[in-house]
């Protein structure tokens, strides 16, 4: 299986890096992955207190370094997905 | 038994087991190494063996369907597995896998069942033990309702932390986020949290704990009963 990277853009532009990866049977069950992962982070976020921080976003890589997926942190707010 | 080859025990219980029962277990205790991902129980099939912990950290594992999986408790050189065989039964509940890798001794089950019927000390011992694993189920139940990712993040680290040699704990994101019960994206964030406010460093597979104290505030309370009943009714958990 595929190991996809999800590094972390933040408010202000900065990029975390996910050094681990995950396997994923494809694009498709990465993108899952992130709907369920944002939602839960936003939640977390909710929970103690904080602001949605939808301003966050996903950069998917593949094992090649390449951008795969951008996905905004606001599509997990808005949109239904699977839960966390 | 010479009294230094007592003391060479690192594991908590036979380190403290009086000469004539760890006379009754030494004949079929067995060294062996535990490698990553090793099952040393499987939810409802027998218990072969039961495992004093060396070094490395074991994991008791309750499982939900699609995979849910979340950590019920966790066993380092300070206990054993095959708690169930301490209290008279022969199956096990959950999953139990090592989670750091390591090595130990094995013993029968059965072995330990005969031994046990035959030394009160034995079982009075072994039986605290099963206490204090009692009190760590209660609280990770306590702080996986009532405590946030962070806190239960820090005092995982913490647990983990007593059961190492050294300041360093070998573990992917991907393994603490079963042990977690959350997404892995969602572990990365909170041990960048951590190590942004410079309680921890992170580096792949591996994680250096830098402050401990500060660890423990982030905790919020929800480190250190458990730990204290260990202390009560064994002695040190280190």
């Amino acid at each position: 299986m595929p190991r996809y990277f999800f590094y972390l853009r933040d408010e202000s532009g900065n990029l975390q890096e996910d050094p681990e990866g995950q396997e994923f049977s494809d694009l498709a069950g990465a993108e899952e992955n992130a709907m369920a992962s944002a939602k839960e982070i936003l939640a977390e976020e909710l929970l103690r207190g904080k602001p949605v921080r939808t301003g966050l976003a996903f950069e998917i890589f593949d094992e090649n370094h390449r951008l795969v997926l951008h996905f905004p942190f606001a599509f997990a707010a808005e949109k239904a997905g699977p839960p966390p | 038994m010479p009294s230094h080859v007592e003391s060479s025990y690192q594991n908590g219980l036979l380190r403290r087991l009086n000469p004539a029962d760890l006379a009754l277990l030494e004949p079929q205790l067995e060294h062996v190494q535990l490698p990553l991902r090793m099952m040393l129980e499987s939810a409802k099939a027998p218990i072969e063996h039961v495992y004093f912990l060396e070094t490395g950290i074991a994991s008791i594992v309750a499982k939900l369907p699609k995979g849910r999986d979340t950590e019920v408790g966790l066993i380092g050189r300070e206990g054993m597995t095959g708690v169930l065989v301490v209290l008279g039964d022969s199956q096990a509940l959950h999953d139990t896998y090592m989670q750091i890798p390591g090595s130990g001794f094995r013993l029968p089950a059965a072995a330990l069942a005969t031994a046990l019927s035959e030394s009160t000390t034995l079982r009075a011992l072994f039986l605290k033990y099963v206490q204090t694993l009692y009190a760590q189920a209660g609280y990770t139940a306590l702080v996986n309702a009532r405590s946030k990712l962070d806190e239960r993040l820090a005092r995982w680290l913490l647990m983990c932390h007593d059961r190492v040699s050294g300041d360093s704990v070998t573990i992917t994101h991907e393994f603490m986020s079963v042990m977690l019960g959350v997404r892995r994206p969602g572990v990365t964030i909170a041990i960048q949290e951590l190590e942004g406010r410079g309680l921890i460093r992170a580096t792949r597979g591996e994680i250096v704990i830098r402050d401990r104290a500060g660890l423990f505030l982030v905790t919020d309370g929800a480190y250190s009963e458990p730990e204290r009943e260990y202390e009560r009714l064994i002695g040190r958990l280190a």
